[in-house]
């Protein structure tokens, strides 16, 4: 068996790199999936910490995740789609008509 | 012996999905590489005993939730073509250096947290224990969801109706 | 925790359950009212000719039926309900009463203002409303399972209402920033919780406030988790330095909308966030009434930080706006502040400050943005350019904005002084001066906008227009009414005390 800290060495690696994408990407869907990654760095240390508690907490917690983020999703993406309908680009730089 | 190995290639493949991300400007890569990034973590989720979430993370999460993404880059995807879109470079020179700090004070803190914690197997968490958890203590959370579900549906409703009406 | 899967303990926590179904009457209600405007729109209204009327009826109906529930739960004995995943306690139901009462009075300002089609009002109530079920969720949760189904809950109702305006592209804008910057809170959130999970081994944070106190090994780890936490609740907030979306999301939302999401999601936050600090950190073996809180970290430091800074930039963010809506919503950032600051003493008497100056916040910026759409029902315009001289034009109107405004400052006698005052108090008290100056430096930068909006509607020459309507009646008695209440509520009442000194009690678990 391995050291714990290495699952949550990835998991802080994952929701680094997902907070990367957030911050430096202008297009709307990157961002997005970005914010995927970082829901999956925190499952991931979610079942990290059930390696040493046991139980069946961690896994329902994150089954309630799995559909929230579905959900997150479903809006997001319903969204995105109304965007680039209506102006043509995702890029969240020209999202700039409300100012001051 | 198998297990450190094993680990090393899912997380390379889960990192290196990552990346992809972050560095490949068309987004149907940066689906197709976030798949793998999901299919990776499926992998650990096996290792690390749980085999429930992982089928669900393959299902849902490789399944379900990247191929919604996969259809819809997919919709949206002429406009990229026409400015693609890339980086913020100053932001992203910014984001780095505060990420970088934030993660060396993480891994510090992993360092002290998980370094000095033995790992036992446990108990699996079997199917049956999970149910009893899910319909007994989180009873109440997991019909609360169904509310949520209602809501989040109604949302995307109003939302597609309201593209109908402005193409 | 682990679990045994013998099918007696199962039938027992299955018993348990259907008896704590009996406990959340007023939740029950909220949800039945969800369903019902589903229904009342599927079979009475679809087809039939849209008009306003019968999904208001229902709403209002449900909400004063909750709100009754909530009132006789109000006196009962502090329990947790369904495990340790929610708990019933006067806080709880204090608080589940604000977001009814918001909710009222948002029904009231969409009925008057023409921002929402009537067709599209079926799905607006039923976002709203589903809203107000998570926010009190959200008022009395102590899981990290169900803190965070609730926050998503609000999050994803409010997502769709930010974008409730036909053909706006302003609108959707709005709801685009909301839902990205929402979702990367929900995210820190999470990781959070998933730390403070592997630190304690248990998702309750009844529990996990006993393991902490047992031994905390990794301070470093929890601090960790902590900052995260309260970075992705600040998020939900609008605290400083995360407050960067609200003046977007809140002057591109419909108006009624606006006006809902600066008091009823933020009221929730702030019983979350306080309920969230108390239960998991403070010292269990202390008295009730006293709290000693987990020493890795100076935490009144870090909140009082957090408010000064909120305050400060709210308030200097108030000074240069011309939009109403835009000038509103700085000032709710700066109000924040001031909440944050009852937050940083962490003690009973500032969990009871934190109550009245929500109590206050509600009817004072709901009165103010009743204004707001009757004036825009008027004139067409949220600028304040367009807000010279409406006194000779709607005099009524104008005193009540007046009034409000002059409570929004703080100033005696009035609720807003009231709430302000139980925060200096309890400040002072705890002798954390720097927090009580740079609050009272602030307190006069907000009477400088303030004043700009009362001396325009006041004292500028009415300018010759085309009017776009008429004010509605409803919005001059509504607001009249609640700014008699604003000032009638200003001079300390023996009952108005007792009932929220009552509403500061938690159920901690001890």
């Amino acid at each position: 068996m391995i050291d714990l800290s290495w699952y949550l060495l990835l998991s802080a690696a994952l929701f680094g790199v997902g907070t990367l994408v957030v911050l430096a990407r202008r297009n709307a869907l990157h961002l997005f999936m970005g914010i995927e990654l970082m829901l999956n760095a925190g499952n991931l240390a979610f079942l990290a910490g059930a390696r040493i508690h046991g139980g069946a907490q961690a896994p329902v917690s994150v089954l309630f995740i799995l559909a929230l983020a579905a959900a997150e999703v479903a809006v997001g993406l319903a969204l995105i789609v109304l965007i680039h309908r209506t102006r043509g680009t995702l890029d969240v730089g020209s999202f700039n008509l409300l100012k001051g | 012996m198998l297990v450190p190995i094993s680990f090393a290639l899912l997380a390379l493949l889960a990192l290196g999905g990552a990346l992809m991300l972050l560095f490949r400007r068309d987004p149907v890569d940066g689906v197709l590489s976030l798949v793998v990034t999901m299919l990776a973590l499926a992998g650990i989720y096996l290792q690390l005993a749980d085999p429930v979430v992982a089928a669900l993370q393959v299902i849902v999460y490789a399944g379900a939730i990247m191929v919604l993404f996969l259809f819809v880059t997919m919709f949206v995807r002429r406009a990229e073509e026409r400015g693609p879109l890339g980086w913020d470079r100053p932001r992203f020179a910014l984001a780095s250096i505060v990420a970088a700090c934030l993660l060396g004070l993480l891994v510090q803190a992993i360092g002290a947290f998980g370094g000095n914690t033995p790992t036992h197997p446990g108990p699996p968490a079997e199917i049956a224990a999970i149910a009893h958890s899910l319909f007994g203590e989180f009873l109440y959370p997991f019909e609360l969801v169904s509310a949520l579900l209602l809501v989040a549906m109604v949302g995307v409703v109003v939302l597609g109706r309201r593209g109908e009406e402005s193409s | 925790m682990p679990h045994s899967i013998d099918s007696l303990s199962f039938e027992a926590s299955t018993a348990a359950t259907i008896e704590s179904l009996g406990q959340i009457v007023p939740e029950l209600i909220v949800t039945c009212t969800v369903l019902a405007i589903v229904l009342v729109d599927l079979f009475f209204i679809r087809g039939k000719g849209k008009r306003q009327g019968p999904l208001e009826m229902v709403v209002l109906a449900g909400m004063g039926a909750a709100l009754i529930a909530t009132w006789a739960g109000f006196a009962g004995e502090p329990r947790a309900v369904f495990g340790t995943m929610m708990v019933v306690d006067p806080f709880s139901s204090f608080f589940d009463a604000v977001f009814l009462l918001a909710t009222v009075l948002f029904v009231f300002s969409t009925m008057m203002s023409n921002e929402i089609a009537v067709a599209d009002r079926s799905e607006y109530y039923t976002l709203a409303v589903g809203s107000v079920l998570g926010m009190m969720l959200m008022a009395s949760s102590t899981d990290m399972v169900s803190i965070f189904i609730s926050v998503e809950f609000v999050s994803l109702a409010s997502y769709v209402m930010a974008g409730f305006v036909r053909g706006d592209r302003r609108s959707s804008e709005a709801s685009l920033k909301y839902v990205l910057y929402g979702s990367v809170s929900s995210a820190v959130l999470l990781f959070g919780f998933s730390y403070l999970y592997g630190l304690t081994g248990t998702t309750s944070l009844i529990e996990a406030n006993q393991v902490l106190y047992a031994s905390n090994p990794y301070p470093l780890a929890l601090l960790f988790a902590l900052v995260l936490v309260i970075a992705g609740l600040g998020f939900k907030i609008a605290c400083v330095p995360f407050h960067f979306w609200a003046p977007d999301v809140y002057e591109g939302a419909p108006t009624p909308v606006t006006a809902f999401f600066t008091v009823a999601p933020k009221a929730a936050g702030f019983a979350l966030l306080s309920r969230f600090l108390v239960t998991l950190l403070s010292n269990p073996s202390t008295s009730p009434g006293f709290w000693t809180f987990l020493g890795s970290l100076d935490w009144p430091l870090l909140v009082g930080i957090l408010a000064a800074g909120t305050m400060t930039l709210g308030n200097f963010g108030a000074l240069r706006q011309t939009n109403m809506k835009r000038l509103l919503a700085y000032s709710s950032i700066a109000h924040v502040g001031f909440v944050l600051m009852a937050v940083s003493t962490l003690s009973p008497e500032g969990l009871h400050a934190i109550i009245v100056y929500m109590a206050a916040y509600l009817v004072m910026n709901l009165g103010a943005f009743l204004v707001v759409i009757a004036i825009r029902e008027r004139t067409g315009s949220v600028d304040l350019r367009d807000y010279d001289g409406l006194a000779n034009d709607a005099p009524m109107l104008v005193v009540a904005m007046v009034v409000f405004l002059y409570s929004l400052t703080g100033l005696p006698p009035s609720l807003g002084f009231l709430g302000k005052y139980y925060v200096f108090a309890e400040t002072i008290r705890q002798e954390i001066w720097w927090l009580a100056a740079i609050g009272a430096v602030n307190s006069v930068i907000a009477l400088y906008y303030y004043f700009r909006v009362a001396k325009a509607l006041v004292f500028r020459p009415l300018r010759e227009r085309q009017w776009t309507g008429a004010i509605p009646e409803l919005a001059t008695s509504l607001s009249v009414a609640l700014a008699a209440v604003t000032l009638v509520f200003g001079v300390p009442w023996g009952a108005f005390e007792k009932v929220t000194t009552y509403s500061a009690t938690l159920f901690l678990g001890r």
